[in-house]
């Protein structure tokens, strides 16, 4: 005689035959999608968030120069100050071009929409950068510019990476729906 | 990909790893929810929600431990929630004293496997909920009767009790 734990436990997998009801799988890549939509929006409402604070830490300090300092109209970038920061800034506009080239790649067909939404964004960070150039022609080697300006690369490149994030995110699900399409044709 | 890979991929929301892992796991989680509920659409239901609370969740898990286990333990306490909300009175297991009763059941010999198999399961679906649920927690998903208690929160004594008597009860079901 068999005890009832070991029947159960040596024919486990025939406890399992039933399949849940026809077309969960369909069901779940419903609800998968659903989930990477809540997703998008919630970096949309997160990179508004991330550029709202580096334009408030970036206005606050041209406010400082327009209220301190002497204006004069020279243009001056983070590199011109010294080698180290034009190895610092060097970094920076390489990962941004980098980025941006990996974005345009990923950005056709409906991510055009959230691209653009994006360089409005980058745009306005981008002024501001315009401002910081001139304060820092007024005022060279002045730490709380240099601050701003790092500032503003590390912010736009956060902005950058998470906006590549997502657009691969959306990529990964068109290939899954594709391969899923092909896989019905064979 | 390998397993670990497929995980990695999950966490970096990788919707077609996701996809792969839902195939590879689905039907052990059904069927662990199916046995606590009863009803295939709502097993169903909740089975995928805790897929998809494991997706979300997953950045926050140590990977080398066993996915499946956790993803189990998602399974089964979202569908113990899903009980009480539709019988919110039901105590599942009631929580009492009791001497522990730790006599061995056994099959009847009569029939195939098949035969019995389905014996079990037509038996299980008429037993009270008290003895079901620690039935299916301990002989189909392995719990110990510490992890019972925490999880229908009572005592291990009281799932010792209640775990014999519904083998006494399963086994006058089949004979």
């Amino acid at each position: 005689m068999k005890a009832l734990d070991d029947f159960i436990k040596e024919n486990k997998d025939m406890f399992m035959t039933n399949e849940p009801p026809a077309g969960h799988f369909e069901r779940f890549e419903e609800k998968l999608r659903q989930m990477q939509r809540r997703n998008k929006l919630r970096f949309i409402s997160r990179i508004t968030s991330i550029a709202a604070i580096g334009l408030v830490m970036i206005a606050s300090s041209i406010f400082i120069y327009n209220r301190y300092f002497d204006h004069r109209s020279i243009i001056l970038n983070l590199g011109d100050i010294n080698p180290q920061m034009e190895k610092v800034e060097y970094y920076y506009t390489s990962q941004i071009d980098n980025l941006s080239v990996d974005i345009d790649s990923l950005s056709i067909g409906s991510q055009e929409s959230l691209k653009k939404m994006m360089s409005k964004e980058l745009a306005e960070m981008d002024s501001i950068h315009g401002v910081l150039q001139k304060k820092l022609g007024s005022n060279p080697g002045d730490e709380r510019v240099i601050n701003a300006m790092i500032t503003y690369y590390q912010t736009k490149l956060g902005i950058m990476k998470s906006f590549l994030n997502t657009l691969n995110q959306i990529q990964q699900s068109k290939n899954q729906k594709k391969d899923n399409y092909e896989n019905t044709l064979l | 990909m390998l397993h670990k890979e497929l995980l990695d991929a999950c966490k970096k929301g990788d919707s077609r790893a996701q996809m792969e892992i839902y195939r590879l796991y689905y039907k052990p989680m059904y069927h662990a929810s199916l046995r606590i509920l009863g009803n295939t659409m709502e097993a169903e239901d909740v089975m995928q929600e805790a897929f998809l609370v494991a997706f979300r969740n997953i950045g926050s898990i140590d990977l080398n431990v066993s996915f499946g286990g956790w993803l189990k333990r998602i399974v089964v306490n979202r569908s113990l929630d899903s009980l009480r909300k539709r019988k919110p009175q039901m105590e599942l297991v009631a929580d009492y004293p009791d001497e522990i009763e730790s006599e061995q059941g056994y099959m009847p010999e009569e029939g195939t496997v098949d035969e019995k198999v389905e014996k079990v399961r037509r038996a299980l679906e008429k037993l009270p909920e008290k003895y079901r649920l620690v039935l299916t927690l301990n002989l189909f998903e392995g719990y110990d009767h510490d992890e019972i208690g925490q999880i229908l929160g009572v005592t291990p004594s009281t799932s010792r009790a209640q775990l014999s008597r519904g083998k006494q009860k399963l086994l006058q079901l089949i004979s």
